[in-house]
């Protein structure tokens, strides 16, 4: 033991003794450097989710208080099942089926439009007991998309061109999740787009001058009733907080009453008496967060704002350490999606982001969702894994 | 440049992250810890539910103690639609079980309102199955409903209870202050289940039963007037009538009927016209009744005693106003009290003449006219008594014989009973007691009486309206075994535009036995074939009144005066 420790805090390794190791790690197989800090993390805040989406439904459908948590488990084996699969091969493979992917769920987004309407949007496909969501995955199709072009045009981060088409291949994707409609999504995508551009180098006045006509564009759609009325009233109840007391501001005031009456040690799992008695709206999807702080209180929530730091901590470290610049920006766009999806979502149950529907990621009820997440996760263990391997 | 290096502008983006968290972190701490106290607070009064307790309508007993009316214990079925899942298969289960139409229990589901009722007071055996269906957001709330076992019985007076067991009409309206009771309060805190917590709920204030009340009416005698007044209207074609019986000493309704009666359990589908009753809503001109206060009037201000002579000539010119008789008389010379037995309208006018129109108001004002008597049921109508300055040169004539004055039933069994009861008039009234119905503690109804006639005067005119009786117009009044007094009147019912209708109101008032008076009845018919009081409300009289003695075994008269057996019947 003291000589182990000796060793981590004075490494006294030769030179030789580095280039065996080198050597050792180059011949291993890629599974020796599985990053297993992530993988840790993803299995306790999915855990965590589980017993959560447990607390918030166990009285919603009577009889049968598992329900969600089964329907939830089952999209957990399918998502753990899909992550394994994307970490059999070496990931830069998926440059070549990516535009394919692409085309893919271009088409079913299209397809979306063809099904019947779901509580007022063209959001599933329905597949016999689940429903697909294809906007879900539109946001890592589109990160691989993104990459796919930047990887490939690395010369020239700061020219026009590397600009508009990044662009014009978001526009599509961004356009009809936003007719669905799912404005929430439609945040997500366009987050990943500007977190891309500006890190793989985008020329600054290009990406402004995108901001700028964006929120001209939000600036247009709220003057030309664009926006559908409760789009507008669920993106302004954070603003005036008091202002309506039905619809979105009611959502907004039972959220907060749950997290602020939580207070430091929570009323404990199961005991939330606002989450039970119905008063949080879609307390098992968008506003489960509303149930943590509820249950488990400022402790609780302060757990799994941790937890959530470590896995952007974890998904950056997987983009620092990749082999390829490929690597990197596929990794940095998967950080920028959890990382957006958990700031948006949290910041929406508190009051200081606008209600638009994001789940929170590993947590929320929702299969496309946890799907696409493992498999984000995935991909991330595959790129880490070969950080060592030959180009 | 041949690569760029994303590290600077990495920063920038770990730099707005630690922003984002450190704002999370920030507003959690305020909500959870710095206004905690304030979200605390609001989410335990939403977890407080009041409901209130209702109380325990009283019942309706009749004077033996026979139910009239009593609640029984229903329950509503709501829903709470938004925390209905699948409005489609509930709607499907809950309008099979209650046998009303899916769509429409579909369309409460889908409504936006946080309550609504589906289907109000349903028998407990079918709310036991909706509350076995275990539907979220399907609730039952215990509540009262008010059932009238006689149906028709008394319908027009017993009246009705809404919704929310609220007195709407009738007695039930009369009362509510008693009958109603004081809903009680209790106040519950949910647990996370939304079950009320055994331990913490409290109840404010307990529920006060409203008391039972005893009405003044006769079950069989009410349910015998009722039949004959079915008879007497269904044989003379009428279009309605009704009829009231008072106990002349005390004032107690015994019998208030009206026909065409209705269900008292169907009261709201019912037309209003049915529901009235007309007994003292609706006012008539009495016509030759009205010579019974004429009479009052002259013989206590001595104008005429019963003797007197009094000469009829064939007509009478007044103004530019010609009375007749409707039968003239064989005689020109006949006493006054033959005057009234014959209901003689010439010797009558004669008489108010003589007395006088500031003398004959004064005793009709005295006698209630123009005034309402004051009994205990909602919308009494006051009748109407012209005024002093609004009299015309034929206003004593006409209102001597009772036309150009409007009454009510009740108005006219009133001024009857006064004169059975030599001279003292008492209020009437419906309520016997009320009694509460645990403690049994129970409260008296207290009458008012006041004398309108001296005794004198009463007897003298309680012997001419014998004498209407044993050979008057009222002959077929006469019963087996008792005495009877009292008056026919046939009048014509007044034209909305002004002038009278070829139509008549056909009337008997009446008491009996007259030698010890016990009760006073009235019977009303709207337009009767043939249109003579004495001719279609007389038998009435004679059948329910004595009907009535005898039930409440009053003895047959002994000097007999105008039994069957002594009057000719024509």
């Amino acid at each position: 033991m003291p000589e182990r420790l000796g060793r981590v805090l004075m490494p006294k390794v030769t030179e030789r003794k580095q280039s065996e190791e080198m050597m050792k790690r180059l011949g291993a197989l890629p599974l020796r450097h599985i990053e297993s800090v992530l993988l840790v993390i993803v299995l306790f805040l999915i855990a965590f989710g589980m017993l959560m989406i447990y607390s918030a439904t166990r009285n919603d459908i009577p009889g049968n208080p598992a329900y969600y948590v089964k329907k939830q488990m089952v999209s957990l084996v399918i998502g753990l099942i899909l992550a394994g699969a994307i970490m059999t091969f070496d990931y830069r493979r998926l440059k070549v089926a990516t535009p394919f992917i692409f085309g893919a769920i271009v088409v079913l987004l299209l397809v979306v439009f063809l099904t019947p309407a779901q509580l007022g949007s063209n959001r599933w496909i329905p597949l016999g007991p689940v429903n697909l969501q294809p906007s879900e995955f539109t946001k890592l199709i589109l990160i691989l998309a993104l990459a796919n072009f930047f990887s490939d045009n690395k010369s020239e981060p700061d020219s026009f061109k590397s600009f508009i088409i990044p662009v014009l291949w978001t526009l599509p994707c961004l356009i009809l999740v936003f007719l669905q409609p799912d404005l929430g999504t439609t945040l997500v995508l366009s987050a990943i787009l500007l977190a891309m551009l500006f890190l793989t180098g985008c020329r600054l006045r290009y990406w402004l001058a995108l901001i700028t006509t964006g929120a001209a564009g939000f600036v247009i759609g709220f003057v030309f009733h664009i926006f559908k009325p409760y789009q507008v009233e669920r993106l302004t109840a954070f603003i005036s907080q008091s202002a309506n007391i039905k619809g979105a501001g009611y959502q907004l005031i039972q959220s907060k009453i749950a997290i602020g009456s939580g207070q430091i040690i929570g009323k404990g799992f199961a005991q939330g008496t606002q989450t039970n008695l119905n008063f949080i709206p879609f307390h098992h999807t968008d506003f489960i967060f509303s149930v943590i702080g509820e249950e488990l209180g400022l402790i609780g929530a302060l757990v799994l704002l941790g937890a959530f730091c470590l896995l952007i901590w974890r998904c950056i470290l997987v983009a620092n350490n990749a082999r390829d610049f490929y690597g990197t920006i596929v990794a940095l766009g998967i950080t920028t999606m959890f990382a957006f999806q958990m700031i948006v979502n949290i910041g929406m149950t508190i009051g200081i982001m606008p209600i638009t529907g994001i789940p929170l990621p590993f947590i929320s009820y929702g299969g496309s969702n946890l799907i696409v997440s493992l498999i984000s996760i995935g991909l991330l263990s595959n790129i880490y894994m070969h950080r060592f391997s030959q180009l | 440049m041949n690569r760029w290096k994303p590290g600077n502008r990495i920063t920038i983006i770990a730099l707005v992250l630690i922003l984002a968290f450190g704002g999370l972190v920030y507003r959690l701490v305020d909500l959870q810890i710095l206004h905690a106290s304030t979200y605390s607070e609001i989410a335990r009064k939403q977890r407080m539910e009041m409901t209130s307790l209702i109380p325990q309508r009283g019942s309706l007993l009749d004077r033996d103690g026979q139910i009239l009316a009593f609640s029984r214990e229903v329950y509503s079925i709501y829903a709470t639609p938004y925390q209905i899942k699948d409005p489609d298969t509930a709607a499907a289960k809950i309008s099979a079980i209650l046998k009303i139409p899916q769509s429409q229990v579909l369309q409460k589901l889908r409504s936006e309102q946080g309550f609504v009722y589906i289907q109000r007071k349903v028998e407990k055996d079918l709310a036991d199955q909706v509350r076995e269906l275990n539907l979220a957001g399907i609730g039952l709330i215990k509540e009262n409903k008010r059932y009238y076992p006689q149906e028709t019985l008394a319908a027009q007076v017993l009246g009705y209870v809404g919704m929310d067991n609220q007195g709407l009409a009738g007695i039930e309206l009369q009362y509510e202050g008693i009958l109603g009771g004081t809903p009680g309060e209790v106040v519950f805190e949910k647990d996370p289940s939304g079950e009320p917590i055994p331990g913490l709920s409290q109840v404010k204030t307990p529920p006060q039963d409203g008391r039972d009340l005893t009405l003044t009416l006769d079950m069989d005698i009410q349910y015998k007037a009722e039949a004959e007044l079915a008879t007497a209207v269904q044989a003379s074609k009428s279009k309605s009538g009704n009829l009231v019986i008072i106990d002349c000493r005390k004032g107690e309704i015994l019998a208030m009927a009206n026909y065409p009666y209705f269900d008292a359990n169907k009261f709201p589908q019912t037309p209003a016209a049915l529901t009235r009753n007309r007994v003292l809503t609706d006012i008539f001109e009495p016509g030759s009744v009205m010579k019974v206060a004429t009479a009052a009037a002259a013989l206590s201000e001595g104008v005429v005693s019963p003797g007197s002579i009094i000469y009829i000539p064939d007509q009478l010119q007044i103004g530019d106003a010609t009375f007749k008789d409707a039968h003239p008389l064989d005689e020109d010379q006949i006493t006054f009290s033959e005057v009234i037995a014959r209901s003689s309208n010439v010797g009558t006018i004669k008489v108010a003449q003589e007395l006088g129109k500031d003398r004959l108001l004064k005793h009709l004002r005295e006698l209630g006219c123009g005034a309402p008597t004051g009994v205990d049921f909602p919308g009494e109508a006051s009748g109407m008594l012209p005024k002093s300055s609004s009299w015309t040169a034929t206003s004593t004539a006409t209102l001597s014989i009772g036309q150009g004055v409007a009454v009510t039933t009740i108005q006219l069994a009133t001024i009857l009973a006064a004169v059975a009861n030599r001279g003292i008039m008492v209020k009437p009234h419906l309520l016997l007691r009320s009694t509460h119905r645990e403690s049994g503690d129970s409260e008296e109804y207290q009458g008012e009486e006041r004398r309108v006639l001296d005794e004198e005067t009463a007897l003298q005119l309680t012997r001419i309206l014998e004498g209407v009786v044993h050979h008057g117009t009222g002959t077929r009044a006469s019963m087996q075994l008792y005495n009877a007094a009292g008056k026919t009147g046939t009048a014509m019912k007044p034209a909305p535009q002004g002038g009278y209708l070829k139509a008549y109101m056909a009337t008997f008032a009446g008491f009996a036995p007259s030698e010890n008076p016990r009760l006073a009845m009235v019977i009303t018919l709207d337009e009767p074939t043939p249109i003579y009081g004495g001719l279609v409300a007389a038998p009435c009289f004679s059948t329910v009144m004595e009907f009535a003695l005898q039930h409440l075994q009053v003895p047959p008269s002994i000097r007999k005066v105008n039994t069957r057996d002594l009057v000719k019947v024509e």
